[in-house]
């Protein structure tokens, strides 16, 4: 630790008043949630854009009347650090960016007023995760249980005060609590490696438990339930948030303890595991997409696609590469914002995502259902969708390694493409009674604006590659 | 050390082959015995006896167990209160019958005990051990036999519990077994939350006996308005018959013997 005075006011505390101070300002004004959502979003998207902007090699930010901020300055709780470096923040800034995402979303269609104290909340803990650099332990065998704290808290944000049934959020519980005792026992190993460093079972024993921990938390097939059944039963907004709040932090989790502790690859069979694992993933939910009859739960099934392909590329041997995972949840970003813009709007319009209730929607709300469409086929890889760049590069670098892995990645993207169809087809088609349905302007913008930038992205992937080459600096 | 010689005592108590039983009989029984009340009980004794048998055993810092105390009976509380107040929520039934429960617990102990796959985990006995993996057992049995979220409470605080033990015998001074409390109460919290906003389900077999009462009285009366349950000034009209339903009536009608003749005349 940084055992120098703070020059100035610690920029941690700073921060984390901030948060709280937000939920409980959002949770006071919770009367008029459209506009406490957007002032949240916007005040989340300058501090992502000012974090971002960062030059931790100049750690004292120097304010007028002669205050200064010492932006290094640790925050320590019980022998716990938290600290911003050169390394985390970027994926402080990804966070708030998410965050300020969900909040827009939210402010779309606000189902449910107590969603923006909800965001800032999750952002204090998934921060805290982030910031998380020293502790009486290895902070990698503490971060399951704070997934297990913040998935806790998950439950109220993926139940959104609705009138339904709150287990989608209950079985997003289970990967970290069986993870927790593997972290822990595997924590144990890894103290007892100083002491005994030509010792290699010291080492294979950490290993296979700390990489069977991360394979658990990064709950790929059969784990993966929650995921689609929180599409269904879920506000859009919250099952985007709650998906890639913790998606972002298992990642940044896996890659930490893959530059810490580089024997979990080399020593077990972690990575052959693992990318089994994420190509049944894979398949499993392109396979899955074609029987779907919601809308929503069609979109969680194609991200369970595009999530499969995440962990097959950070796992597989000849594929492994950071870049090509964060490009991959850049891409997953989009996509899932654009589908999700366009299912909260016709949700709010035709007050279900059943398939049937959909019949013949697309002739009276185009943008929205052009938003659903193109943003679940971003999420498996159609050509002319954000996603078509990053899955493209997936399955090539694939093929080169086992042309018959990227036939069956293919393949699944096929089912879910079908599922696509038929729900394109429904949306589309002609409906004797005539709908009185309308799309307001604000859905129309929205969409609009989602569109845009997936097209932008899906024509021009180059444009996020100063943003990835800053993200990579986080994961090594 | 007095607090600790508390824990240690009941902890003794428990720490031969007749506790080590008991403890195991207990956790296969909220499997077997689905009762909110039996699961509360028992899931108490469990936390509180594995973690005074840690304390009899290893003798971490006294207030770890107490810790480890306060946060499994606050969870048992939330998760015992909202089921008293909300029952649908706790009395939801399992997938399948006792019989099939346990078949699926023997198939568990035996499976077990024939791969004996000889996990041991450093610093435990493998008496304790054994019985760590058998409560992480019958916890994964009990979340997959069931989506309640009482049911899913009870099987993640047994699950936690597990979990709390291994930090505070394992990484001792880390602060993890109260880090481990206090997601147990978020925890019980959420699954507390998930119950008493679970919608109250009414299934056509509960009202089908007083329709079915009725028409016995009655058979041939045409159907009366029945008192609303929640409102019980109200009266529910009996809804209007489906196509399908008027189609079948006016079939019985012309099948019936004076219809029959009716329409002979009417021929």
């Amino acid at each position: 630790m940084n055992p120098i005075e703070p020059v100035g006011l610690p920029f941690l505390p700073l921060l984390f008043v901030f948060f709280i101070a937000a939920a409980s300002a959002s949770f006071l004004l919770s009367a008029w949630p459209r506009l406490v959502a957007i002032v949240g979003a916007g005040a989340a998207a300058l501090l992502a854009a000012w974090i971002w902007s960062l030059n931790m090699s100049l750690p004292i930010w120097i304010l007028p009347f002669g205050v200064n901020v010492d932006l290094e300055a640790p925050l320590a709780l019980s022998g716990y650090f938290l600290q911003l470096r050169a390394a985390n923040t970027p994926v402080l800034a990804a966070y708030l960016l998410l965050a300020a995402l969900a909040l827009l979303l939210g402010a779309l269609h606000a189902h449910d007023a107590l969603f923006p104290a909800q965001v800032w909340l999750l952002l204090t803990g998934y921060s805290a995760l982030a910031l998380l650099v020293n502790a009486p332990t290895t902070p990698i065998v503490i971060a399951p249980v704070l997934f297990v704290m913040l998935t806790a808290l998950s439950i109220y944000v993926l139940h959104g005060g609705r009138q339904k049934e709150a287990s989608a959020g209950l079985r997003l519980l289970t990967p970290p609590v069986l993870a927790t005792p593997l972290f822990f026992a595997g924590g144990w190993w890894l103290e007892q490696i100083p002491l005994n460093p030509q010792d290699l079972a010291l080492m294979q024993t950490a290993g296979t438990l700390i990489g069977l921990g991360i394979l658990i938390l990064l709950t790929p097939f059969p784990l993966h339930g929650a995921w689609s059944a929180s599409s269904e039963s879920s506000p859009p907004a919250a099952a985007l948030l709650v998906a890639l709040f913790y998606q972002l932090g298992v990642l940044y989790l896996a890659a930490q303890a893959l530059n810490l502790y580089p024997f979990i690859f080399r020593q077990t069979d972690w990575s052959v595991w693992m990318s089994a694992l994420g190509l049944l993933t894979a398949i499993w939910g392109g396979v899955a997409a074609i029987g779907a009859t919601h809308a929503g739960r069609l979109w969680g099934y194609a991200a369970i696609h595009d999530w499969g392909l995440i962990i097959l590329a950070m796992t597989a041997p000849g594929l492994q590469s950071w870049t090509l995972v964060l490009f991959l949840f850049a891409l997953r970003i989009i996509s899932m914002m654009t589908g999700a813009v366009g299912l909260i709007a016709l949700e709010r319009q035709v007050g279900s995502l059943e398939m049937q209730r959909l019949r013949a929607v697309g002739l009276r709300m185009p943008w929205s259902s052009a938003a659903v469409l193109l943003g679940g086929l971003g999420l498996v890889g159609f050509p002319l969708t954000a996603g078509f760049a990053g899955h493209w590069a997936a399955l090539q670098s694939l093929a080169l390694f086992d042309w018959r892995l990227a036939m069956a990645i293919l393949l699944a993207a096929v089912g879910a493409i079908l599922g696509f169809v038929r729900l394109a087809r429904l949306m589309f088609g002609m409906q004797d009674a005539p709908l009185t349905m309308r799309e307001s302007a604000l859905n129309v913008g929205t969409a609009l604006g989602a569109l845009i930038v997936t097209l932008i992205v899906a024509t021009s992937p180059q444009l996020l590659s100063a943003l990835l080459e800053r993200i990579l600096t986080a994961f090594g | 050390m007095a607090s600790s010689s508390i824990f240690a005592a009941v902890g003794t108590l428990l720490a031969n082959g007749p506790g080590i039983l008991l403890l195991s009989a207990l956790v296969a029984s909220l499997v077997l015995i689905w009762d909110w009340r039996w699961a509360i009980a028992g899931a108490a004794t469990i936390l509180l006896g594995v973690s005074s048998l840690a304390a009899a055993l290893h003798e971490p810092a006294p207030a770890v167990t107490a810790a480890q105390w306060l946060a499994s009976l606050v969870s048992l509380l939330l998760l015992g209160l909202s089921a008293y107040l909300h029952r649908p929520g706790a009395t939801a039934h399992p997938h399948g019958n006792w019989l099939l429960r346990l078949l699926a617990l023997g198939f568990l102990a035996g499976a077990w005990w024939m791969l004996d796959p000889g996990v041991a985990l450093p610093i435990f006995t493998r008496v304790e051990t054994d019985l760590l993996i058998w409560i992480g057992l019958c916890s994964a049995l009990l979340l997959g036999l069931s989506a309640a979220p009482f049911s899913t409470g009870i099987g993640l605080l047994l699950l936690t519990a597990v979990a709390q033990n291994i930090a505070a015998v394992l990484l001792p001074g880390s602060g993890l077994a109260v880090l481990v409390g206090i997601a147990q109460i978020l925890l019980a919290l959420g699954c507390a939350y998930a119950m008493l906003a679970q919608p109250v389900r009414t299934s056509r077999w509960q009202t089908a006996p007083a329709r079915r009462s009725a028409q016995a009285i009655e058979p041939t009366a045409a159907p009366q308005p029945r008192p609303s349950r929640l409102f019980p000034g109200r009266v529910i009209r009996p809804r209007r018959p489906s196509g399908i339903e008027e189609a079948a009536e006016t079939l019985k009608i012309a099948s019936s013997p004076g219809a029959g003749a009716s329409a002979k005349e009417g021929v």
